[in-house]
């Protein structure tokens, strides 16, 4: 008799994909191999694991899902950060379809270096290779690990010098049973100054699992903002694996203002490997029906002189869940490091959740951190008040849940952009 | 416009209001005084639609509707104003945004259109310098940071703005200055019309120098036990309120 080896669950999970996955050169082949090695010694995480205690995976694990490349149809407008006549805004563009490259304009990034990863040849300055999955260990997750081996697209930027308007990266995504992997890899010279915005949109989507790993190196004396508008309609689970590598007095501010799409994880890692660097992490969100967000965030400061901010403010209401687990690693070395870290959420009813664990871990002595965590209701007074002045609850309380996470978004500079995500929260 | 009978109300099932009868007609100017506990604010949270209050028994009509039956925004939209002894700090949302916000959904309560941008700056210029309040601090969020004087100053400007048939000042002179209460109180005489009312509810008689009422009531243990012309509160000013106390228990 012969034994029957069964495919491992994550093996069955695969197989479609691999199906459908399209060449790539030898090169990223052996990039990427190790990863599709290790990816099968792994499993979804479950609620037993600390980490992912409060989102579940099951759905997606169960899913068999598969490359698709195709149009998605151009009804697709809420992508496109408007100024005030709702016009578009004036930046760089580029579309990724389903975490495929488009042939939309990314050639015309003045004096930058921008490449389909895929089709990186040896003329780009860059070596993938020192840059790719180079901080993976930081925040080893399966989904991270999914994308390292399995990515159907993307981007290596280099940016030479100060960009004078945002680069807009539009993910479009449609389909049934689909999974759309971009990866983008930013670097940057010293003292480049640079807004990159990505927005989730998407058309008739039916159970699409967007896993984007995000890389970014911020040189010396460079200055890199990421504002992430995650809009997407329902039918989509989004993770958002953001890692971002600092060098000495280098700033890095990343932004994730969630509202729309079924089930979001963000796993945002901020690894500060130089003095002087001022790191913030800023996330608002409106949880309503079965919606589940996770903001689960990792500052590790490795080098001394240092100050790291982070802000997530937002609501829960219907069914929804909430989640926020922010993590400040100080390392011995890491001497006259201030970090602050604050999580506020707003409780809108009986049966939504809200799950807030701020964690700080301390080696080094001489240091100024806190944190803290609130979890309230609207302030009954204040209500009161706007009604006694005519407002009727529902504009009240709108005007409420927007000064509360106004003070969120007041962070983002671009006047355009920040007007833009006060509308999508409903403020203006 | 405002008739008041029999009234009961309690809070956490502590009565507070016992049997209270008030009738304020229009172009009048009340006065309501008492000692600490008598049942002042309560009286003005009952009206303004607080729900930590339970009307027990009898009835509060105004313009011959029954308050009762009316949310607290619907009372603002049927014309009464209650400026707070204590106003809300609202960080986050612009005085501007509020006012325009309140504004607009009385309008819409009364069946009207928006108001125009252009009309709501006109107002708000015209209003604000009927307390001397500096417009910038409009551009600022609700009352945040705001001294006394300004905040009181803020809740008659917003009682021009809405021009409420009706309104209530709670304690409008506590934590004002001389200067401060001539100019809130000039703003509430300009606003005086034969077509609207002021129920003011206060400690001291100082107030009622500036805003000089028709009538003066003294509420005591959740009654009017007393009303009289505004020479009443000169008495009650000189003498205090024990000899009302000691009427009462001879009686």
């Amino acid at each position: 008799m012969s034994a029957v080896i069964s495919a491992s669950k994550m093996e069955e999970f695969i197989s479609s994909i691999k199906n459908s996955n399209s060449p790539i050169t030898d090169e990223l082949e052996n990039l990427r191999t190790p990863f599709v090695n290790r990816l099968l010694d792994e499993n979804f995480p479950t609620t037993r694991d600390e980490y992912w205690k409060y989102i579940r995976t099951n759905k997606i694990a169960k899913s068999s899902y598969s490359f698709l490349n195709e149009e998605v149809s151009n009804t697709i407008s809420s992508a496109f950060v408007l100024d005030e006549e709702n016009k578009e805004i004036d930046a760089y563009k580029v579309v990724l379809k389903n975490g495929f490259n488009t042939a939309h304009d990314y050639n015309n990034l003045p004096n930058q270096s921008i490449a389909n990863i895929k089709e990186i040849t040896a003329c780009f300055s860059t070596e993938l290779a020192d840059y790719f999955a180079k901080e993976e260990d930081n925040d080893r997750n399966v989904f991270n690990t999914l994308n390292s081996a399995y990515f159907n697209g993307g981007f290596l930027i280099e940016l030479n010098e100060t960009l004078d308007k945002p680069l807009h990266i539009i993910h479009e995504i449609s389909g049934g049973d689909v999974i759309a992997q971009p990866r983008i890899i930013v670097t940057s010279k010293k003292s480049v100054e640079a807004t990159i915005i990505h927005t989730t949109v998407s058309d008739k989507a039916n159970n699409v699992l967007l896993n984007g790993t995000y890389e970014i190196f911020v040189a010396e004396n460079s200055n890199i903002s990421v504002i992430n508008i995650q809009n997407e309609r329902e039918g989509v689970f989004q993770v958002n694996n953001t890692q971002a590598h600092q060098e000495k007095n280098s700033t890095v501010s990343l932004h994730f203002y969630s509202l729309n799409g079924d089930w979001i994880r963000n796993n945002t890692n901020i690894l500060v490997n130089g003095e002087g660097c001022e790191s913030n992490l800023y996330g608002a969100y409106t949880a309503i029906n079965k919606q589940q967000i996770d903001n689960h965030t990792v500052v590790d400061h490795r080098k001394a002189n240092c100050e790291s901010n982070e802000l997530y403010k937002g609501t829960a209401t219907d069914k929804a869940t909430v989640t926020f687990n922010g993590k400040v690693f100080v390392r011995q070395d890491a001497q006259k490091i201030n970090a602050f870290q604050s999580n506020n959420n707003i409780l809108l009813s009986d049966d939504a959740t809200i799950n807030s664990k701020p964690e700080l871990e301390i080696y080094a002595d001489d240091v100024k951190c806190s944190h803290g965590s609130t979890t309230g209701q609207l302030d009954e007074e204040a209500l009161f008040y706007l009604r006694s002045r005519g407002l009727s609850p529902e504009s009240a309380n709108k005007l409420l849940v927007g000064a509360f996470v106004g003070e969120v978004i007041e962070n983002v500079k671009q006047d355009v952009v920040k007007h833009h995500i006060a509308q999508l929260f409903g403020l203006e | 416009m405002l008739s008041i009978k029999n009234l009961h109300a309690s809070i956490e099932d502590k009565e507070i209001i016992k049997g209270l009868n008030l009738e304020v007609k229009a172009g009048e100017i009340h006065a309501i005084m008492g000692p600490n506990g008598a049942g002042k604010s309560t009286l003005s949270s009952i009206l303004a639609g607080n729900e930590d209050y339970e009307v027990t028994k009898g009835e509060i009509l105004f313009e011959g509707n029954d308050l009762t039956e009316l949310d607290t925004e619907e009372r603002a939209a049927e014309g009464l104003f209650l400026a707070f002894q204590y106003p809300v700090e609202i960080p986050g949302v612009s005085n501007m945004n509020f006012l325009r916000t309140a504004i607009n959904e009385i309008r819409k309560y009364k069946g009207q259109e928006d108001i125009k941008a252009k009309d709501f700056l006109a107002l708000v210029k015209e209003k604000s310098a009927l307390v001397e309040l500096n417009p910038d601090l409009l551009k600022r969020y609700v009352n945040e940071g705001f001294s006394g004087g300004e905040k009181k100053r803020n809740e008659i400007f917003q009682m021009a703005m809405l021009d409420p048939k009706l309104a209530i000042l709670d304690e409008t002179d506590s934590g004002l200055d001389i200067d401060a209460l001539r100019i809130v109180s000039n703003g509430v005489n300009k606003l005086r019309t034969p077509n609207n009312a002021t129920i003011v509810i206060t400690h001291y008689q100082r107030l009622l120098d500036y805003i000089v009422p028709d009538f003066v009531h003294v509420l005591y243990d959740g009654k009017i036990v007393k009303s009289g012309p505004k020479e009443l509160a000169l008495e009650l000013e000189e003498k205090g309120y024990d000899w009302i106390k000691e009427e009462l228990a001879t009686v």
